[in-house]
């Protein structure tokens, strides 16, 4: 379990984290919710240990983030994370030189799945095809949790189908996935919970289903309610 | 133990491979502009003393007071020696920013990817420490297979009589900047190189403060920078400062002056192991 209690974070004099506390678990879903700069990167940069927090802890699995954890977590950022000039080939190899966590086998499954081109340079790769790298490069690790942030984020409807296929997908069942998106419609009916961020604040944690079986809402009728206010 | 010496290697080699491009293209200038050196430089000479002869049909003697006689000293103190030099070094202080910054600015942002390694993280800082100081000397022994080419070049070159027969070692002691380069004494050697690499730790360090604490960090680092280096190099620049009049017996200064480089080094590591562990940010 991926534990935040009582996060707090600044920038500069602005309060991006006020007292964050939730948990995300393993072999569901969680989906960080919330307009711009509401600070759902910055979490998952938190957990990562990518940006420091002011107070608070962080905990996976009860322990507080060392190198060797990062063989258990596996995060997937909206930006490209390999050198420019590497293959993919290459990128995959840097991957299983550091990783005990890396499953080539997986990997190849996925090369397959996203029709990436091995021998391709990573820069002459079109938006959606880096993304798929990105993805590789955290799917294909045997971690327990995946964090993914804005993995649709200016992709072209087709990748982003096949990006949603993998929520489905054995590719990440039994793992604990803690993903932020503004495209919640794709992958609604997916999600096990949802953590709606407001002002520093958790407005709302909720099941998804559950809420639309109870009170018959979408998290973006949620998200509505809690923006509307 | 072992684990962390096998990544270290790993992740050395990794950057040895990202700086040869680097390394090999400051190689190859220094070494040709080295060797265009070693000849233009004894051939320009000669040439200004034969036409000295020729219009003023002259004697050698004549020509040797009027040019006065070459020495190997001569040859390295050409722009096409001491040039490369400058190079080099403005090269090594451009990539000891360089080696750090590309990791976050640039077409990807590889920062991410190192800091998420299972691995220490100051291995990161090691490996990068140990690149610049492996370039640096690759650099010098460029320099120093370009003397020993370019030495029998230049005595080939001039004639006997306007040739001051100098041993290399000696043209070396001669020249300031080549008394630093290849430094004879071993007290000296291990001055230099502990010298050089505690202002390396010092500029890691700074730099980390940077991308730690952003604006702040960079009043910091340069504070942090400023206060260091006077440190270390107070001591061997003291002499100088009080005109000779010293203070201190030279023995004295060394031991204060490795104090010193000790103690800052030491800040610089912890500082920078809090940093990189705590305080960074991609």
């Amino acid at each position: 379990m991926i534990e935040l209690k009582n996060v707090h974070k600044h920038f500069g004099r602005k309060k991006v984290l006020d007292g964050i506390s939730f948990t995300a678990n393993k072999g569901e879903i969680t989906c960080l919710v919330g307009v711009n700069g509401v600070g759902k990167t910055t979490i998952l940069n938190a957990i990562m240990n990518l940006t420091p927090i002011k107070k608070g802890e962080i905990t996976i699995d009860g322990e507080l983030m060392r190198p060797d954890l990062y063989n258990k977590v596996a995060f997937i950022p909206d930006v490209a994370i390999m050198l420019p000039n590497m293959t993919v080939h290459e990128a995959m190899d840097f991957m299983k030189d550091y990783y005990v966590s890396w499953n080539c086998k997986r990997a190849k499954e996925i090369t397959r799945f996203f029709r990436l081109n091995l021998t391709e340079k990573i820069s002459e790769l079109s938006k959606g095809n880096q993304a798929k790298v990105n993805l590789l490069m955290g799917l294909a690790l045997d971690v327990d949790y995946i964090l993914m942030d804005e993995p649709f984020s200016g992709i072209d409807i087709f990748t982003r189908e096949q990006i949603t296929d993998v929520f489905s997908s054995r590719l990440v069942e039994d793992r604990g996935v803690l993903i932020t998106t503004h495209e919640i419609f794709d992958i609604e009916h997916l999600i096990d919970k949802v953590v709606l961020l407001d002002n520093g604040v958790i407005y709302k944690e909720f099941n998804a289903e559950e809420m639309r079986e109870t009170e018959g809402k979408s998290v973006v009728d949620v998200m509505r309610e809690a923006y509307n206010r | 133990m072992k684990k962390s010496l096998h990544n270290f290697l790993k992740f050395t080699n990794f950057e040895l491979e990202r700086l040869s491009k680097f390394l090999f293209a400051l190689m190859g200038i220094t070494f040709i502009a080295n060797l265009v050196g070693y000849i233009y430089t004894p051939m320009k000479y000669m040439g200004k003393i034969n036409e000295y002869i020729a219009q003023n049909s002259a004697t050698s003697e004549q020509a040797i007071q009027q040019y006065g006689p070459f020495s190997f000293y001569n040859a390295l103190n050409s722009f096409w020696i001491v040039g490369p030099i400058a190079l080099g070094i403005s090269g090594f202080i451009f990539y000891s920013f360089f080696i750090w910054y590309r990791e976050w600015f640039g077409k990807n942002t590889f920062a991410y990817r190192l800091l998420m390694l299972p691995i220490h993280r100051m291995t990161l800082f090691y490996s990068k420490l140990v690149v610049v100081f492996i370039g640096i000397f690759t650099l010098i022994s460029t320099q120093m297979i370009s003397l020993f080419i370019g030495y029998p070049i230049v005595s080939a070159i001039i004639e006997n009589t306007y040739y001051v027969n100098q041993s290399l070692m000696e043209a070396v002691q001669l020249h300031p900047l080549f008394l630093y380069l290849f430094p004879l004494d071993l007290g000296f050697f291990l001055t230099i190189n502990a010298v050089g690499l505690v202002v390396l730790l010092v500029l890691f360090t700074a730099i980390l403060m940077e991308r730690s604490y952003a604006v702040k960090g960079i009043v910091l680092g340069i504070i942090y920078a400023v206060v260091a280096l006077t440190l270390v190099l107070l001591p061997l620049f003291l002499p100088d400062l009080l005109n000779n009049h010293y203070i201190l017996y030279g023995s004295e200064l060394i031991i204060i002056e490795a104090i010193l480089l000790v103690i800052v080094a030491v800040l610089s590591l912890f500082t920078s192991r809090h940093l990189i562990n705590k305080k960074i940010t991609v």
